[in-house]
């Protein structure tokens, strides 16, 4: 078991290396303009990719978290589910620094039953493992890998209890 | 870092092979059919993701990291102890996963994507439960 125990040692280490270039205001990875009031101030900033990325998973767990917090009881027993997408949401706000509130959504959604549940998890479990592949940073690939590995756990949680 | 992330999931593999061998020998077929399904699947899995990181860094012209000759082995006397060892070597295992996922990009990071994710579930499988961040307790 030492090889594992080295790769828990280096999984620490990679834990370190911070969300370079990710800010909640993108104003760390655009120069600022120089004064001289020519080209690039007048161009439009590129977005961050990673930023981007970040404020996707903030809004695909916001939007599952909401759910939940309306879906009928026992759908989400001992609220675990809803617990998991809090805590993946005060990581993803401590990577921001941004303050992420779920909202209500847009339109109104059907009523959630376990099937519908299990598909929006799956889904989002997929879009963030997508995420997480695209990221330029390691560190945010890391979160977001996590994050949708956590929810793949927890379903194979509820089928277990569930058989 | 892609290698030296490859090379450190080698590692960890070369582990998880060696103590499934011994944890799959602790355990009865006849006795707890549902255990030993699952540690013999965890076996194949595992065995898999030898072949195919020894293959990739054989690709990059690596020379893979060998297994060591013996490893730490947990005490098992009881299914319950091998369901809990196996869980400690998932959560090992995804911890290793999030690693290479944060050192190597495109098809190499899309692959320790899935391996961290068969971790974790593996996790729940072997009766760990669900954590919010498998292989990056750091997090929590």
């Amino acid at each position: 078991m030492k090889a594992t125990r080295r790769a828990v040692v280096a999984a620490s280490g990679a834990a370190t290396l911070g969300l370079a270039g990710c800010t909640s205001d993108g104003s760390s990875s655009t120069p600022p303009p120089t004064g001289s009031g020519e080209s690039s101030a007048t161009e439009p900033a590129a977005a961050d990719p990673d930023q981007v990325a970040l404020d996707r998973a903030v809004a695909i767990t916001t939007d599952l978290l909401v759910a939940l917090e309306g879906a009928p009881p026992g759908l989400d027993p001992a609220g675990r589910l809803a617990a998991m997408h809090s805590a993946h949401l005060d990581a993803l706000q401590d990577a921001t620094g941004a303050s992420a509130t779920p909202t209500a959504p847009v339109q109104a959604a059907p009523p959630l039953t376990p099937a519908r549940l299990r598909r929006r998890e799956l889904r989002a479990q997929g879009e963030l493992a997508r995420l997480a592949v695209a990221a330029e940073s390691g560190a945010l690939a890391r979160v977001l890998a996590s994050m949708s590995a956590g929810i793949a756990a927890a379903m194979a949680g509820r089928d277990r209890v569930a058989a | 870092m892609t290698v030296e992330a490859l090379q450190t999931a080698l590692a960890a593999e070369h582990a998880a092979l060696y103590v499934y061998g011994v944890l799959g020998a602790r355990t009865s077929e006849s006795g707890t059919p549902a255990l030993f399904a699952e540690v013999t699947g965890a076996y194949a899995t595992h065995r898999a993701q030898r072949d195919v990181l020894t293959r990739r860094l054989l690709d990059e012209g690596a020379e893979p990291t060998p297994a060591s000759p013996t490893y730490e082995l947990p005490t098992t006397p009881t299914a319950v102890g091998v369901a809990r060892a196996a869980a400690d070597l998932e959560a090992g295992c995804a911890e290793t996963y999030a690693y290479v996922v944060a050192n190597t990009a495109g098809a190499d990071r899309r692959w320790a994507v899935e391996a961290l994710t068969g971790a974790a579930v593996r996790q729940v499988a072997f009766g760990r439960p669900p954590g919010p961040f498998p292989g990056a307790p750091d997090l929590t």
